[in-house]
This record gives structure tokens, C-alpha cells and sequence, in this order.
């Protein structure tokens, strides 16, 4: 799609949004549509100077010398193009996903207002929005969801038992509850643990059990979330050398397209942010994996399996 | 070259030209009507401006329709467009609920798509209602699909375009349904129309070969459920098979909450829980990479699999 599409869809809406707001200066539209004074005007100059066909000149009647002297924007008269356009199916659809995904972190409350949007969003594409895209997000139990997401309004304390991903122990910690973030289909907590005196992340799924402590939750700043998404998409880069089912299993994790080996092995490039998770997933796939690099982590695999061996000879 | 702008004015003029037309016009006769289009001849290299022209005046919101210059002949070589729902209908947006669209204007990670809400919240940004992406900063949902096809599979599916792609070593003829997200992953539902054995099937992005090609051909798209029916093949199939674990105490919380504690006799630290499980697979997997923390006891079949696997995997003769 070209950038005049953008420029005259924003045209449009800008139009419509200065006829609605009489002696609106250029500041104030820029600052409504995001862009800068100077593209405002550029844009209604598009408008003014559009040599369209025959009865109409151009597209608004602007007073021109008001813009230039004052900065003020007085559209005296408008055409019937004017005014923002019907959202396209796909601008409809795309914008209706993201409000689904809103509604998997949402309070019930909030979820009602996402439901009445959805509604107006469908209405203002003034067609049926096909809805081509289906996420199932692993956001845990309902309850457990809207709590945290009551707490996190309402600025509360909370305590949290959830099951460890690095011990496999279930823990418990206070929390004040900042954030819930979903990346594609998992969802998580962002909230200050007030034990561990640190910011922490926790997948939603994970939590078991939240309570209410009857404390306000404190000013800690904010968590550094690009890091944190950073940190979710880097890691140590770890590359496994697999048989082609355990590549199969493990390619959700790959960062780089797989190596095909000359001898039917395949070369899988995984970024890990927890070693212990890396070693459990070498373990999972055992005599699918075939080496490691660093090689530290089979060897921990291994052991790992030594143990659990030595556990099934104790029960014989 | 024509700058930014002046390609701005035939659009425009392109737009109004069509939409107060009283009859459909031929392409030479907007050729002599629109702004800029005088510096063309008749010729290719003015149909494919016309045509790209044409795209994009679809995607300014407006339906193009065509139909006959000529009442009396049947040949469509003329277009319209119809002015009476080009508009935004009016709509009140309540605070809340402006809140909520600037939190959607930040969900997408994928540029094509972020582009698309970008345009549609500019749309509603004519509205009263005041729009902050950072009002709801509690809430960070993000979509970030980095297949490079999803974008290309995404427009195929709303416009009902049928895609050519290579997979698993052959070329796919395929009506795309529906993208699914499931497990960390993103899935195309669709109908593969050529090779030996056509039907529903579903394949994964992340192993097409190629980029998806799409055609301007319009396919008739599936009943609902036909689309729900295929895209179930994904779920977990129901729990049947029933396992006895030994879990160490304070530990595998995921698989002990999946299951029952049961009395009988287990090894000190442990307890002893039922459970049941739909795929051999995927519980031996779980109970290998919990290492020692969780011992398969029955069925007895299936921990002679993890045993043997065990052994594999430590180096020692199975």
C-alpha cells in the first residue's frame, strides 16, 4: 500500500476532527494524530490543492491565511469524501485480534468493555469481519487471572503460590502486581516480590493460589519490560544436535532455521534464558538428542539420568 | 517520478472522480478526467498504474464495482464507486473503551499488521473520545509472529485468495481457512486442493519451504464448523490412559495437580498419585525430564520405554 493511502486516510479523519472542532490550531491536531505540525500541513494542503474534477476544486475550503498566520485550522467547507473512512476488513480484523488477546488479561469488568468495542468496531466496518485468526492463550485459571487483575487496578498486595519453573517447588512470595503481559500465547505477571526485594516474572499459568493481604501495594518504579523482552528473545545460544523426531519436538524453540546433516542429524540453534530448563528439554527428548553445545548441558542431562536410574534400581 | 504529493492528488481525484460519476467509466475515459493521468498514453504501463491506482483506492475504504460504460452491451469495461458506506459510521466511544483501542494500537509486533490497526485507530482518532496507548500500561498483551509467510497467509484468509507454498517437498495448492496459534506456535487450517490425497489439512508455518504465493482467484470459504472440525485436530486428545507416578514431595506440582493421591507403598520422600494421560509420548517425555523427581510406575510397558530411554541418555548399554 502506498503512503499517500496513509496520507489521505489520515487526511480524512483529521477533516472530520477539525469540522467537529472549529478554530482547532495545528498543535493540538498534531498532537491528536501523532505526527507533527508540519505534516498537518502538509496534509490539508493535499486537501486544498487537489485539482479534482469539474464542481469541486478541491477537497475543503480552507482559510488559508489563518492557518499560516495563526496556526488555526478553519475547514469552511466540506466535501463528501471528507470525514475518516469505514475500516477496511483487515483493519477491522487486525484490531479486533488485539482486543481479544486484551480480554485474556482482562478483568470481568474490563472484559464487558472489550465485549461492547468489539461490537462498535464490527459496526464501524459496516461489513461481516472475518475473524482468520484464533489464539489460545495459556493464561491459566479465570479466577486466578481476574484476581490478579483486580489487584493490579486497584493497586493491592497479593500473595502468590505458584509452581517454580527453576525449582519444581511449589513457593509462595508477596507481590505487589504490576503488569500481566502475553507474548504471542503464553501469559505472565510482572510484579515486585517483596521477599526477594526484585523485580520478578511469573507465567501466568504456573500460579496456583493468589490471596488478597489487605495491604496497598508501594511505589517501586516500574520493571525494565524491554529488558525483560529482550532477555525473553536472547539468552545463550545452545545448539542441539537432534534425529529428525526430536527436531520435530523441539523446533517451537529454535531461533534459526535447523542444519540438515550429510548423515540424517539435524543442527537446532535454541536460545535458553534458564540453563535448568535447556537440561529438563534434553532430558525430555533423551536418545532423541544426540550431543550439545556447550556440552555441559548434556552432561547435566546425563547425570540427570543416572539418578533417575539409580532411583527405578531402589525400587526395583 | 511524481513526488508524495502529487501521487496524493490523482488518488484523491481517482476517488472523486469515480464517486460522483453517474455511470461507469472506462479506464480512457478517467485517463483524460484525472489529475496527473495526463502524462500517461494508453498503453501497458498506464494500465498497471491504473490497476496499482485502483488497489488503492479499495484500500482507502471504498467499493469499487464495475459494470458497463455502455447500457446496451454486457461488456464491464467501466467502474464506480459507491459513495453511500465509504464513510465511518458514527460511533460513541465511551473513555474506557478509547482506552482500550490505545492499548490495542500496541499489541501487534508484525509490521504489515501493526500498519493495518495503526490506520484504523488514525480512523477513530476523529472521534471525541481521546486515545492514549499508554493509559492501561498494566496490560501488555503482544503479538509477535516472526514467520515471515503469516502476514501473506493473513490477507490470503480475509480475502479468501487461494495460496501456492512448498512443504514437506512438494508444491501446495492450498484455500487458506484460518491462522491458529497453539502452543507456542502458529498452524494455517486450509483446504490443499492438488496432489494425491486433497482435503483439510493443517500445516505449520514455521516448516513451509517457501513463501506463500497468493492468487487473485476468490474461493468459496467453509461452513464454521467445517473450519472447527479440521482446526480440533489440534487439541489434546481426552485423557483415557490411566498411570500410577511416584512424586518426591515438594516437587512436580504441574503433574501432580494433573492427578490423585492414592495409598500403596512408594519410596520414602515420595508420594504415590493416579493420573490419567492421552498420549504414551507425551507422559513418558514429561516423566523423563523430571529426572528423578518423578518415577513411572505403571503401566509397566510404558517405564520399561522411559528405562530403556534412561539408559540411552546416560551412556549405558540398553
Amino acid at each position: 500500500m502506498s503512503k499517500a493511502v496513509d496520507q489521505i486516510d489520515r487526511l480524512r479523519a483529521e477533516i472530520g476532527y477539525c469540522r467537529d472542532h472549529p478554530y482547532v490550531t495545528v498543535g493540538e491536531v498534531a498532537k491528536r494524530f501523532g505526527v507533527t505540525k508540519k505534516q498537518v500541513v502538509e496534509d490539508l494542503e493535499l486537501g486544498f490543492y487537489a485539482d479534482l474534477p469539474s464542481r469541486q476544486r478541491c477537497l475543503i475550503d480552507l482559510d488559508y491565511v489563518a492557518l499560516e498566520n495563526e496556526g488555526v485550522i478553519e475547514v469552511r467547507d466540506v466535501d463528501t469524501l471528507t470525514g475518516p473512512a469505514k475500516l477496511t476488513a483487515q483493519e477491522a480484523a487486525s484490531l479486533q485480534l488485539a482486543l481479544t488477546l486484551i480480554e485474556d488479561v482482562a478483568s470481568d469488568k474490563r472484559g464487558r468493555e472489550v465485549a461492547s468495542l468489539k461490537a462498535k468496531i464490527a459496526a464501524a466496518a459496516r461489513t461481516v469481519v472475518d475473524q482468520v485468526v484464533d489464539i489460545q492463550v495459556a493464561t491459566g485459571d479465570k479466577t486466578i487471572r481476574d484476581s490478579l487483575a483486580r489487584a493490579i487496578e486497584n493497586r493491592e498486595r497479593v500473595r502468590l503460590t505458584y509452581d517454580s519453573a527453576t525449582t519444581h517447588r511449589q513457593e509462595s512470595v508477596a507481590v505487589d502486581p504490576v503488569t500481566m503481559t502475553i507474548v504471542d500465547s503464553v501469559a505472565y505477571l510482572h510484579g515486585f516480590a517483596l521477599d526477594r526485594d526484585a523485580w520478578r516474572t511469573y507465567t501466568l499459568s504456573r500460579i496456583v493460589l493468589v490471596e488478597p493481604t489487605g495491604e496497598k501495594a508501594e511505589g517501586h518504579g516500574s520493571p525494565d519490560m524491554d529488558s525483560w523482552g529482550k532477555a525473553l528473545l536472547a539468552g545463550e545460544e545452545v545448539v542441539l544436535t537432534l534425529t529428525p523426531w526430536a527436531a520435530r519436538v523441539a523446533e517451537a524453540y529454535q531461533s534459526d532455521k535447523p542444519i540438515k546433516r550429510d548423515d540424517g542429524l539435524l543442527e537446532m540453534t535454541i536460545r535458553v534464558a534458564n540453563p535448568d530448563w535447556i537440561v529438563r528439554l534434553i532430558a525430555r527428548l533423551s536418545d532423541g538428542v544426540v550431543a550439545s553445545q556447550p556440552t555441559v548441558y548434556m552432561e547435566r542431562a546425563r547425570d540427570k539420568a543416572k539418578e533417575a536410574l539409580a532411583a527405578y534400581q531402589d525400587i526395583g | 517520478m511524481a513526488t508524495a504529493q502529487q501521487v496524493g492528488q490523482r488518488l484523491l481525484s481517482l476517488a472523486v472522480t469515480l464517486m460522483t460519476a453517474n455511470r461507469f467509466l472506462t479506464r480512457e475515459e478517467l485517463r483524460t478526467k484525472v489529475y496527473g493521468y495526463s502524462d500517461y498514453v494508453q498503453g501497458d504501463a498506464f494500465a498497471r498504474q491504473f490497476a496499482r491506482d485502483l488497489d488503492d483506492v479499495k484500500a482507502m475504504g471504498f467499493t469499487v464495482v464495475s459494470g458497463g460504460s455502455d447500457p446496451s452491451s454486457d461488456v464491464k469495461d467501466g467502474y464506480r464507486v459507491l459513495a453511500r458506506d465509504a464513510l465511518l459510521p458514527p460511533i460513541e466511544l465511551t473513555p474506557a473503551e478509547a482506552d482500550l483501542v490505545g492499548l490495542a494500537s500496541t499489541v501487534w509486533d508484525q509490521p504489515d499488521i501493526a500498519a493495518q490497526v495503526g490506520r484504523a485507530v488514525t480512523k477513530l482518532k476523529s472521534l471525541d473520545a481521546e486515545i492514549n496507548p499508554s493509559a492501561l500500561d498494566y496490560m501488555r498483551p503482544r503479538l509477535m509472529p516472526t514467520e515471515p509467510a503469516f502476514p501473506i497467509l493473513h490477507d490470503a484468509c480475509l480475502g479468501h485468495h487461494p495460496v501456492t507454498f512448498s512443504y514437506n517437498g512438494s508444491l501446495r495448492s492450498v484455500n487458506p481457512w484460518k491462522l491458529l496459534f497453539r502452543y507456542r506456535a502458529c498452524y494455517l487450517v486450509g483446504e490443499q486442493t492438488n496432489g494425491e490425497q486433497p482435503g483439510a489439512r493443517i500445516f505449520k508455518l514455521m516448516r513451509m519451504e517457501s513463501l506463500p504465493v497468493a492468487s487473485a482467484d476468490v474461493f468459496s470459504p467453509p461452513a464454521p464448523h467445517t473450519v472447527a472440525a479440521k482446526a480440533a485436530d489440534l487439541e489434546p486428545h481426552e485423557s483415557t490412559q490411566r498411570g500410577l507416578l511416584a512424586i518426591r514431595i515438594g516437587t512436580s506440582y504441574d503433574l501432580r495437580s494433573r492427578g490423585e493421591p492414592v495409598e500403596g507403598t512408594v519410596p520414602p520422600g515420595y508420594d504415590l498419585v493416579a493420573i490419567t494421560y492421552a498420549s504414551e509420548h507425551e507422559i513418558v517425555g514429561r516423566v523423563l525430564e523430571a529426572g528423578s523427581d518423578v518415577l513411572l510406575l505403571e503401566p509397566a510397558d510404558l517405564q520399561a520405554v522411559v528405562v530403556a530411554r534412561l539408559r540411552t541418555l546416560a551412556g549405558e548399554e540398553a
